[in-house]
Formats: C-alpha cells, sequence, structure tokens
C-alpha cells in the first residue's frame, strides 16, 4: 500500500494563537485572505441542574480552539468535482493543484473544510502542500504547544488514536481526512451529516 | 434601509451569485430560494459516479451547511417561486409566502426535454436532471439489465458509460447521424462512437424513437422503422428546455430563453437572470447565446452579482465545457459555430488528440481528448483572437509554444 501523509492535531493543546496560521502564510508567501491553515474557535454548553440547590439551572460552557488545513483526505470531493482533472493525489498521498490545468472554477470550494485557497492575483486555487521539500511543514514547526504533527497516518493514529471529526469539522465519513485528532476534553464527536 | 436581494434558483448560478455579492462586500439580506430539498449541489456527478454506487448526497454540496450561516444566506428550500409582483416587488412562492426584494435574480436552470410519444408515462423512464431523478434512476439501475438511452449527448453518453461500467447491457439511439453532433467536430464524435463501440455499448445513430411499448412498465423502445429493442429501463436524454414560464407571466421579455443584456439585466431594471435560462450577447463572439453549462452559470452568476453591486463584471469570457466518459476526458473551449477550417491535432486513432475550428485562420473552438494542456492553451488563445497556420498546427513535430 503507497503512503498517506497526514496531520495530528492535539486539540486539547491548542490554545489558538494562529501561530501556525502566521508561520505557513509566510513559508509561501501568501496574499491577504489566502489562509492553506486557518484555526476556528468553537463555543457550546448546555444548561445543567444545580448539584446542591434543587430547581436552580446552571450554564456549564467550554470553548477551544481548532487548526485546520487539507486533510489530504483518501475521498478528496475537491478531486472528484474538479473539471479539469487539475487535483490530483501524489505518491505521498498528498492531494495537490496542478496550477498549469486549473481553471479557476473554484467548484473543489465545495471541500467541507474550506481547503482549497483561490489566489486571486495569479487566477488558480491553491492547496497545502506540506511544505514539499521541507523537513517538516511551517506550521508544525511553528507551533509553540507542539500541537500539530505530521507524517505516515497509520503511524500517527497508531501513537494517537482514531477520532478525526469533532465539532465544528464535518463527519469525517464525508471524506476520509488524513487527520487524527487528540480532541479537547469538551470537543463533541461531528455531527453525522445524515 | 437594508437592501434585501433576493435569488430564485439554487444550481451553479444562484450558488456562485450568493457567493460573489458577500465578496464584493454586500451587507444586506440575501435569501436564495430552491424547490429543491437538498443544499445546492453539484449536478455533473449525477451522470457519472453518482449513479455507480452508494455515494452521499453530502459529497456533491456546493458548499456544506455552515458556509451559508456564515455568509448569512437565508435558505428556502422546497419552496416554488409561483410569480412574480414586479410592481410591489414581491415574489410569492406555492406555500403562500411572499418575499420582498430590491433586486430579483432568476437562475431558474432549464428542465429536460420530454419525449411525447406514445408509452411515455410508462414505469422505468427516466429523465435526469436532479437530484431526485438521480436518486430513483440509481435505484433502478442497480437492479436493471437492459438499459436504453435515447440521446447521444452528453448525458446520454455519460450515463452510458456508467453503465456499461456497471455490467449492464447498453443500447443509444441517437436521432442525428453522430454522437454530441451539435457539440463536437464529426472526428470527436468518430472517436466516441469508438470509444463506447469497444467497451461493448449499442450505438445506433439516424434512429427516430416513435413509441415505448409495455403494460405497465417499459418493455422495450420502438423505433421509427418500427424495431422493437427490449429494455427494462430507458433514460432519454435529448436535451433541455430553458425554464421561463416565471418570468415570461411577469411580462419579462424572453426568447428561448430569459433575454439579458451582458451584465445580466432582464427587461425589468430590478430583475437580473443567469445560467441556463438567461440568452445573453456573448462579448467574445457578438451574437447572443444561451448555453447550458457549469461555467457558463458561474460566469453569468458572477456578472449578475457584480451588476448588481453597481460594477459592470462583463468579461469576454471564453465558454467551456466537459464530460468524463470512460477514462477520456473531453474538454471543449470556445463556440464553433460558423468556422471554416478543422485541423486535427495528433492521431485521432488514439487516446490523445485535439481538433481546432479555425475561420480565416482565427482560432475560434477546440475540442480535446485527453489533451487539458493544449486546452488551457487554446482558451487563452481563444481570448487573444490568435490566428493559426492550420498546416503547422497539424505538425506534431513542433510544439504548441512555437506556433
Amino acid at each position: 500500500m503507497s503512503m498517506q501523509l497526514g496531520f495530528y492535531f492535539d486539540a486539547s493543546a491548542c490554545t489558538g494563537c494562529k501561530t501556525c496560521v502566521i508561520a505557513c502564510k509566510d513559508r509561501h508567501d501568501h496574499p491577504v485572505g489566502v489562509n492553506f491553515r486557518r484555526v476556528m474557535h468553537h463555543e457550546g454548553g448546555r444548561w445543567e441542574p444545580h448539584p446542591a440547590r434543587p430547581g436552580v439551572w446552571t450554564p456549564q460552557v467550554y470553548a477551544y480552539s481548532i487548526s485546520v488545513s487539507c486533510n489530504h483526505c483518501a475521498a478528496p470531493v475537491c478531486m472528484e468535482v474538479c473539471p479539469a482533472g487539475a487535483i490530483r493525489k501524489n505518491e505521498h498521498g498528498l492531494v495537490l493543484v496542478d496550477q498549469e490545468l486549473c481553471l479557476g472554477c473554484r467548484l473543489c470550494k465545495s471541500c467541507p473544510y474550506d481547503a482549497p485557497q483561490f489566489n486571486e492575483k495569479r487566477g488558480v486555487m491553491t492547496l497545502c502542500d506540506g511544505c514539499a521539500g521541507d523537513a517538516q511543514p511551517a506550521c508544525v514547526a511553528a507551533c509553540p504547544q507542539r500541537a500539530l504533527a505530521f507524517g505516515d497516518i497509520g503511524a500517527l493514529k497508531t501513537k494517537h488514536g482514531a477520532v478525526s471529526g469533532i465539532e465544528p469539522l464535518p463527519d469525517p465519513r464525508l471524506t476520509l481526512p488524513s487527520l487524527v485528532i487528540t480532541p479537547h476534553r469538551h470537543s463533541p464527536l461531528s455531527r453525522d451529516p445524515s | 434601509m437594508t437592501a434585501t436581494y433576493v435569488i430564485v434558483g439554487g444550481g451553479y448560478a444562484g450558488n456562485r451569485a450568493a457567493d460573489c455579492l458577500r465578496r464584493a462586500g454586500f451587507s444586506g439580506r440575501i435569501a436564495l430560494v430552491s424547490e429543491e430539498a437538498y443544499l445546492p449541489y453539484h449536478r455533473t456527478p449525477l451522470s457519472k459516479q453518482f449513479l455507480a454506487g452508494p455515494v452521499d448526497c453530502d459529497r456533491l454540496l456546493l458548499r456544506h451547511a455552515p458556509y451559508y450561516e456564515r455568509q448569512q444566506v437565508t435558505l428556502h428550500l422546497k419552496a416554488r417561486a409561483t410569480s412574480i409582483d414586479r410592481a410591489g416587488k414581491r415574489l410569492r412562492l406555492a406555500d403562500q409566502r411572499e418575499l420582498p426584494y430590491d433586486r430579483l435574480m432568476l437562475c431558474l436552470g432549464a428542465r429536460a426535454r420530454a419525449l411525447d410519444i406514445p408509452g411515455k408515462a410508462l414505469a422505468g423512464i427516466h429523465y435526469l436532471r436532479t437530484m431526485d431523478d438521480a436518486r430513483a434512476l440509481r435505484t433502478e439501475l442497480a437492479a436493471c439489465k437492459r438499459l436504453v438511452v435515447v440521446g447521444a449527448g452528453y448525458i446520454g453518453l455519460e450515463l452510458a458509460a456508467t453503465a456499461r461500467r456497471m455490467g449492464r447491457d447498453v443500447t443509444v439511439l441517437e436521432s442525428e447521424d453522430r454522437p454530441m453532433s451539435r457539440v463536437v467536430a464529426p472526428l470527436v464524435s468518430e472517436f466516441f462512437a469508438r470509444r463506447h463501440a469497444e467497451a461493448g455499448v449499442k450505438l445506433h445513430c439516424g434512429v427516430q424513437v416513435s413509441a415505448f411499448a409495455g403494460k405497465e412498465r417499459v418493455r422495450a423502445v420502438i423505433t421509427g422503422e418500427g424495431r422493437e429493442i427490449p429494455a427494462d429501463l430507458v433514460v432519454v436524454g435529448i436535451g433541455n428546455v430553458p425554464e421561463t414560464a416565471l418570468a415570461a407571466a411577469a411580462g419579462i421579455e424572453c426568447d428561448d430563453g430569459i433575454v439579458v443584456d451582458a451584465q445580466c439585466r432582464t427587461s425589468d431594471p430590478h430583475i437580473y437572470a443567469a445560467g441556463d435560462c438567461a440568452r445573453a450577447p456573448s462579448v467574445r463572439y457578438g451574437a447572443r447565446v444561451r448555453l447550458e453549462s457549469v461555467d457558463n452559470a458561474l460566469e453569468q452568476g458572477r456578472v449578475a452579482a457584480a451588476t448588481m453591486c453597481g460594477v459592470d463584471g462583463a468579461q469576454a469570457a471564453i465558454p467551456w465545457f466537459w464530460s468524463d466518459q470512460y477514462d477520456v476526458k473531453l474538454q471543449i473551449a470556445g463556440l464553433a459555430e460558423g468556422f471554416d477550417t478543422a485541423v486535427a491535432r495528433g492521431d485521432p486513432g488514439t487516446n490523445a488528440f485535439s481538433v481546432w475550428h479555425l475561420r480565416g485562420g482565427e482560432l475560434l473552438a477546440m475540442n480535446a481528448i485527453n489533451r487539458a494542456a493544449d486546452f488551457m492553451l487554446a482558451r487563452k488563445w481563444i481570448a487573444a483572437r490568435r490566428r493559426l497556420d492550420p498546416e503547422r498546427l497539424a505538425d506534431m513535430s513542433l510544439p504548441l509554444n512555437a506556433m
């Protein structure tokens, strides 16, 4: 079986500092609005009965951050809908855009992770390439919390478990992302789209 | 006061328009009205991989639900627009609701052209346009043995390729003398006829269909010559008819489509139209054309959104089309109408070649078979009105960038 590279993300460690976003932007010299990696913040909670005072309800709230980029999915929607055949998986399982063939139609924006990033100046779609040629991706190297890792997804899953979708990310059954997550202690798993 | 823009139609054009309105900085209300029960979705896979296996409908969504929440686009799904009160600027829906608008965009699409012949109401006769059509067809295709496809256009041939890959016995009947005759060069038609024959599809051209036979369910297709072709499933793909009834009833000018200018404005200054339903002047080709393509829907959605925001977004866009059949990617750039010379580049007997259409030496259009790089170059050259020497173009020893 060929190699499949992917990301590990530790939601229990991420502080939402966005160093990964800046490192990626700097490494690729992206224009305003183009971000291969993004950090989103998720909040939730519920009302619970007070343990000591009957009839009193108290809010239990939580918040956490998620750093997300292209997950180089095993079943990438972007590749399936590209009318030009410009999106392919390489020998390492990375989903890459051949910019010579990209028509700029943006149909690949149907990615549920919003991973493809359109470069208005060049008129083509761009996508995380795992910082090809570097020892490790800039986002991984820059994370002060060591909340990101990159490598063979099989090995990452062996080490970190099998969770690949927490709220508000989409249900991983949709695209089979090459992603493994250590959830934040309050993270609900992604909702079933059906 | 906050403006309200209402978009009718949840296809490529409507979805792109909503996206472009927000990207252009429009901060008012956007309502997207769609008859279908689904979030806007990709239609093009419906004749291909969607039919072959258990593809989740969510995999086809143009955008997922959080996107519409984030962009504050209010979706009205399963909502059919029934009339437009132009004086009061209100859109009426079938459930009696009325949506007031400041500007209205009609992205009504097209419907599959119906074959009005005896037996047309028998079970087992399908058309393919919507997700519901595809789901119903998928269920029957899984159990069918003999499929007859009426029409050898994009839909018919893509469906034939998918069904053959599923091991079905497939017959395609085409009334014209070659497949895809309205959209590709004869050499390309020949190529696809051969490719389908190799795959085991029985393709018959120059054949009229006169009736469907059967009691409750279709049993056979009867041709104009009285030949009976057994079938337990029939799909009719003989083109589309633009959806103009809503506009026409409101007194908006229609002529095989809703007539719009290059900025997608209809005859009503507050109403715009885009996509398969709109007939617009082509900046590049001069004539007024109605194009049924994803590219055109996306482009007109963008232009209409720009116009609604007070910007002239019209460009000399070069239309492009594509079709995936077996391992073949057909890409078409431009419109070939009016060409005087067709030049083949590469061997049409192989799986990779292209056909270039010129008029007075100027490149009008190009058909590429598994030649994506040539296609990209052709788009640029058509836009630039590049003149080409047919002899040099046909000479494969000369690279294209040396032309």
